[in-house]
């Protein structure tokens, strides 16, 4: 049986939080309506991962609710990686917060795991303090133990020790994890059973018989066993894997921005996909490599906790490719070259089989979606991006303002409080059949002639009598409203006020109008 | 799919989100060509998966490039069709629909240039639910001219949506 790397993981869990310049406050960070990040602060108060926003608003009000930023967190995460690099090879990145590396050769240079630990725990402080230039906080954890579960754990446990280190002794890592709940598993649906099955720690399920865990669980279960028993998870199988599965595309010209690389990252990350698919591969770790019109190259190895899909692999690119631009942005100012992108590759590091769990078997993936997604490749590889949209709906009044345009292939997250939240002045349902782009100015006239305008207390100084708009003149006959709309009142450059009316005409239209600043506009039908 | 005046627009426009609900099958595709101006919110209203919608671009120059790829793999097309669009295009557009049996609810100012099996003209529309300063647009009624080819009959129909 193979021994586990010895590794070093450092977990700076309140990341996000001093990414944001937050770190003293009451700061909750939010995704897809759960708690993922909380600030010191908000954890005294008894906000935890994972609770729903309105759980951890009633433990603490007085918390910050902000929405998670991965591209910053990232960006600011490249440089205190990079500043780890120095002092160690093949550093890992996890994700934002979260890297790790092999301690054999570190420690022993900085005399143990303890010293080491301490030292990397400074450097990455450091980086971030200069990097960021704001409160750090109470900083990251670093812990080392016999493969990356128990170090990720024990960089989690480290933040009850004085000094935020927390060394596991060789071989004891089985001992060290025995007492951990069992949701520490790292697979949600296996917590669960196993919970109703009455192990509640990590030791308990460890105690079962693997033969008993891979008929109950398959594959996923086998490899959360090895994790409860203290041993590396990709010994299963691990492969040095063929290079040419390694995929480029090159850029002529050099592409200096983030989207450009983002873009081409997908069209890369699919076919590297393709690549180990055909050959039943999955990708546990990956490089990212990238080269400048100057000759330097670049590369960042990041693994991943579960298995790293064409979506995953093009989110990591693109969270490199803002961390490695904004670099070279900042360069400028010291009047150093800049240098654009000439080339990206993606090498797969370290490869598994694909356990039976198929894509498609799972329904992850169809015929007619696969379709779809080529349709829409070609179009965007014709006309950008942009070129094809879905659309997310994300609250507001106005029929514009509900609606936002995502990118395909950009991930469709919404803030579902800003969603659901009621909006008082929304017009009701059913909504406008055609909402242009650029509303066009219409005229709305009273009996004589005159402009209707709203007063600031939201009435109408006359009732409207005709709209003079792009197809001509059209009788009003019937109207309701106005419905006012005075937003971001407490805002003294941003707030607006204005109003909508909703208006039947004789030629069978209904429009809605908005008047904003005195000036009405047809901003959408019926 | 046409409105028989201007100020009928937004009633085709109904109409063909109408119609793409009721004909796109369950998990079904739409892809909306041409037509940025589609209300989001009335399609959700109609029933329709906002993450199943897709949203193309069509600049004139690759109009007939961008339908085709929307036709080949899409169940329903809102397919917003060109002033004056090239007969060829428009041919090749029509004869791969009917291979793949989809739906192109063709709209816009060349609609009458697409040759499809049914032809819609919305010649009337009236709202219901709103009075002089109170009450709020509730339903409306439309008139549609429908006449097509083989057994299509012409006829008017009065709908409630």
């Amino acid at each position: 049986m193979t021994t586990p790397t010895r590794t070093v993981v450092v977990w700076w869990d309140d990341w996000s939080v001093v990414v944001a310049g937050r770190a003293r406050d009451p700061v909750v960070v939010v995704a897809n309506n759960k708690v993922i990040t909380v600030s010191v602060a908000a954890y005294a108060e008894g906000v935890r991962v994972g609770m729903r926003r309105r759980e951890a608003q009633g433990r603490c009000p007085s918390a910050d609710v902000i929405a998670v930023d991965e591209g910053a967190d990232a960006r600011a995460f490249e440089p205190v990686v990079a500043a780890v690099e120095e002092l160690c090879p093949r550093v890992e990145a996890v994700r934002p917060g979260v890297f790790a590396f092999a301690a054999r050769g570190p420690s022993r240079y900085f005399g143990g795991d303890a010293a080491l630990s301490a030292q990397i725990r400074d450097v990455v402080i450091d980086a971030a303090r200069t990097q960021l230039g704001v409160e750090t906080g109470r900083g990251p954890g670093v812990g080392v133990a016999d493969g990356n579960f128990a170090a990720s754990l024990a960089a989690r446990a480290a933040y009850s020790a004085s000094d935020r280190v927390l060394v596991v002794p060789t071989g004891r890592s089985a001992e060290f994890l025995a007492p951990m709940p069992i949701a520490a598993i790292g697979d949600a649906a296996i917590a669960d059973v196993a919970r109703r099955l009455g192990l509640r720690t990590l030791g308990a399920f460890a105690a079962l018989d693997a033969s008993d865990v891979v008929a109950r669980f398959g594959a996923p279960g086998v490899a959360a066993h090895r994790r409860a028993n203290g041993l590396e998870v990709r010994a299963l199988a691990p492969r040095e894997p063929p290079p040419e599965l390694a995929v480029d595309v090159i850029f002529d010209p050099p592409a200096d921005t983030v989207d450009r690389v983002a873009f081409a990252a997908r069209g890369l990350a699919s076919e590297l996909a393709d690549g180990l698919a055909a050959r039943g591969l999955v990708a546990t770790a990956l490089v990212i490599e990238v080269e400048t019109e100057h000759g330097e190259r670049r590369e960042r190895r990041w693994r991943s906790e579960g298995t790293l899909d064409a979506r995953a692999v093009a989110e990591r690119v693109r969270w490199q490719a803002e961390g490695w631009l904004t670099d070279v942005a900042q360069q400028v100012d010291d009047d150093e070259p800049t240098a654009g992108i000439t080339l990206l590759r993606l090498r797969p590091d370290e490869v598994c089989d694909h356990e039976a769990s198929s894509r498609s078997l799972w329904g992850g993936s169809t015929e007619a979606g696969e379709r779809v997604e080529r349709a829409v490749a070609r179009v965007q590889g014709l006309l950008g991006p942009d070129a094809a949209t879905t659309a997310v709906l994300v609250g507001g009044r106005g029929p514009a303002e509900q609606v936002r345009m995502v990118p395909w292939g950009d991930a469709r997250s919404v803030d579902a409080v800003r969603a659901t939240a009621p909006w008082p002045g929304r017009v009701p349902a059913p909504s406008p059949a055609v909402v242009p782009a650029d509303p066009v100015a219409v005229d709305v006239l009273d009996m004589h002639g005159a402009a209707v305008r709203v007063s600031g207390r939201g009435e109408l100084s006359a009732p409207p009598m005709t709209i003079v708009g792009p197809h001509g003149v059209d009788r009003v006959t019937g109207w309701a409203g106005p419905w006012p709309a005075e937003e971001r009142w407490w805002d003294v450059d941003g707030r607006r006020r204005r109003a909508r009316l909703q208006v039947r005409c004789e030629s069978g239209a209904a429009h809605l109008c908005l008047i904003e600043g005195g000036r009405w506009r047809l901003e959408a039908s019926y | 799919m046409r409105a028989a005046r201007p100020s009928l627009e937004s009633a085709a426009m109904r109409n063909a989100i109408t119609l793409a609900a009721g004909v796109v099958p369950n998990d079904g595709w739409v892809a909306a060509v041409g037509v940025p101006s589609l209300g989001v919110l009335a399609a959700a209203e109609a029933g329709l998966a906002l993450d199943r919608l897709v949203f193309f671009a069509a600049p004139a120059a690759v109009w007939g490039t961008v339908a085709i790829a929307a036709v080949d793999a899409f169940d329903v097309v809102v397919l917003s069709v060109p002033a004056r669009p090239r007969a060829a295009e428009v041919r090749r557009l029509a004869g791969r629909a009917r291979e793949r049996s989809n739906t192109v609810i063709a709209i816009g100012p060349g609609a009458a240039a697409w040759g499809g099996e049914v032809r819609l003209v919305t010649s009337a529309v009236s709202w219901d639910g709103l009075g002089a300063g109170h009450g709020v647009l509730e339903s409306c009624r439309v008139s549609i001219e429908v006449d097509g080819r083989g057994s299509v009959r012409p006829r008017q129909v009065d709908l409630v949506l």
